[in-house]
């Protein structure tokens, strides 16, 4: 059975996810043959693709707001007409050295597929970048296959640049005689907060999908008084937003994927051949993405509480990013016993 | 005096244990060239001396030698009072004692303390402080009070400063 992992964005929330991947791999020895990442999902997914957990875990535990970002004086940024509010130098370095050259050529000879979900300013199509050899097609998004570990280097960071706060990332720049050098990238999210549609064309039968927004919502107790505070409340609904319309789509296709099952069920229970039946459900269109495909696993473990982390988990604190891993793992346990008894194969 | 020499070393030495403890984009590595206007009075207090209208125009660049603490540079400019013009010259210290910021985006202003001491070409001989607001890293408002220890009068000033220098700082 093939398996996918579909990491969201909400950077320093992403330490949930580190949890809940340390237990699904340490402790389920699973395995995943596709992973998708968005944002802080983009910075996870290729050590997890390549089993590096520790390093996954030591990076979501011990780095601060001053390895991630560089602050500036907000009101110079704008007056200087700069393209955003941070800029990226410190987390480009944790890049450079996680990401280096030699891991990129494992990532590229590894039998995992990796998508990275980025969004083109210019095109303001959702772009995902792949090391996967025959990767998904869509109409919905844009698939160019990484090129060199520079590009992927890039495409991690835009996936990470949230719009606004960290400037675009120009993630062709250096893939030699591409057309579009000058075109800039973002953050993903901004279009595919968590990338369960891309997870869903591929031939995966089960996804496994971490969200950092909470299950629980309990509305604010404050007041709103100033420009700042309305801003970062509405980042967070923007998160959440993206998140409940992105899991929308592939669980009504999912639901569809389940509706035709119980048809073809029915249909060979009042005596129609199992020749027949496919023959009824064989069309000529083999683009049909419902056909032939049997119904998908669709785990979704998310905290039940909010998490912290500050608007978009822009806030990097070790000890709550440590809170937060530990929540993750407690998050999956809850998630697998209530799962209904022989209903996974892992568990 | 000496008294406010250890003041001073006190407020330095604790504003830069509290700026190495994090992130701070205030008075951050380089230099920058101010244009300053200011305006006042000068006065003599108890002597017969009335209190005269003091304005005047000047540059002042500055160069920060402790990151988020500390910049040094000096005053160069003329003014106006007792229906005369001089030229005033000297050193200043400023020294960063708050950042004001947003809780996730960033900083917007700082408040900072001046030294300064200043000669003048009428033979003022001045030293002095105050308090200023540093905003957006563009604009500077703030108040002085200096003694002139040649002519016994105090100077009171208010100025709005501009920095006329281009930031440096990047990008990504």
């Amino acid at each position: 059975m093939k398996r996918a992992l579909v990491i969201s964005g909400g950077g320093s929330k992403g330490a949930f996810s580190v949890g809940v991947i340390k237990d699904l791999v340490q402790t389920y020895h699973l395995k995943f043959d596709v992973l998708v990442g968005t944002s802080t999902g983009a910075l996870i997914t290729p050590l997890a693709a390549l089993g590096m957990i520790d390093k996954l875990e030591e990076l979501y535990t011990t780095v601060d707001n001053n390895q991630i970002i560089k602050k500036y004086n907000f009101g110079q940024r704008v007056i200087d007409g700069k393209v955003s509010i941070f800029s990226f130098e410190p987390l480009k370095s944790i890049i450079s050295k996680t990401y280096n050259d030699a891991f990129f050529n494992n990532l590229m000879m590894s039998d995992r597929d990796l998508y990275i979900t980025t969004v083109c300013l210019q095109t303001q199509k959702l772009v995902v970048f792949t090391n996967a050899k025959n990767p998904v097609m869509s109409n919905y998004y844009q698939v160019q296959k990484f090129v060199n570990a520079d590009q992927f280097r890039a495409a991690v960071l835009a996936s990470a640049s949230q719009p606004v706060f960290t400037p675009p990332v120009k993630v062709n720049e250096s893939v030699a005689g591409d057309a579009h050098k000058d075109y800039q990238f973002v953050d993903g999210g901004v279009r595919e907060y968590a990338g369960v549609a891309i997870a869903a064309d591929t031939d995966v039968s089960e996804i496994f999908t971490v969200l950092h927004s909470a299950r629980k919502f309990k509305p604010a107790a404050n007041q709103f008084t100033d420009i700042f505070s309305v801003l970062q409340q509405t980042i967070d609904m923007f998160i959440t937003d993206v998140s409940e319309n992105d899991l929308l789509l592939p669980f009504q296709y999912n639901a569809a994927l389940k509706y035709i099952q119980s048809v073809k069920n029915n249909m060979k229970d009042l005596g129609v051949s199992e020749a027949d039946i496919n023959k009824y459900f064989t069309l000529s269109d083999l683009t049909n993405r419902f056909q032939n495909r049997p119904p998908l696993k669709i785990h979704v473990i998310q905290p039940e509480n909010p998490l912290g982390g500050g608007p978009g988990g822009l806030d990097f604190n070790p000890t709550e990013m440590m809170d937060m891993l530990a929540n993750g793992r407690l998050a999956l346990q809850s998630y697998v016993a209530q799962l209904p008894p022989d209903s996974v194969d892992w568990a | 005096m000496k008294n406010l020499i250890v003041l001073f070393a006190f407020l330095f030495y604790s504003v830069l244990i509290s700026a190495q403890a994090s992130q701070d984009p205030e008075f951050t590595k380089g230099f920058i060239l101010l244009g300053k206007l200011s305006n006042g009075f000068t006065s003599g207090f108890k002597s017969s001396t009335p209190d005269l209208y003091l304005g005047g125009i000047g540059l002042n660049p500055q160069i920060t030698v402790a990151e988020n603490v500390l910049r040094v540079g000096a005053n160069a400019g003329m003014t106006y009072n007792n229906k005369k013009l001089s030229g005033l010259f000297g050193p200043m210290l400023a020294l960063k004692i708050k950042t004001l910021d947003t809780k996730y985006m960033g900083s917007y202003a700082n408040i900072h303390l001046l030294a300064e001491a200043n000669w003048g070409t009428a033979k003022q001989q001045m030293a002095g402080g105050g308090l200023a607001v540093e905003l957006f890293k563009k604009i500077h408002l703030g108040i002085t009070a200096q003694r002139d220890y040649h002519f016994n009068t105090w100077w009171f000033q208010s100025f709005i400063g501009v920095s006329l220098s281009k930031s440096k700082e990047s990008d990504d």
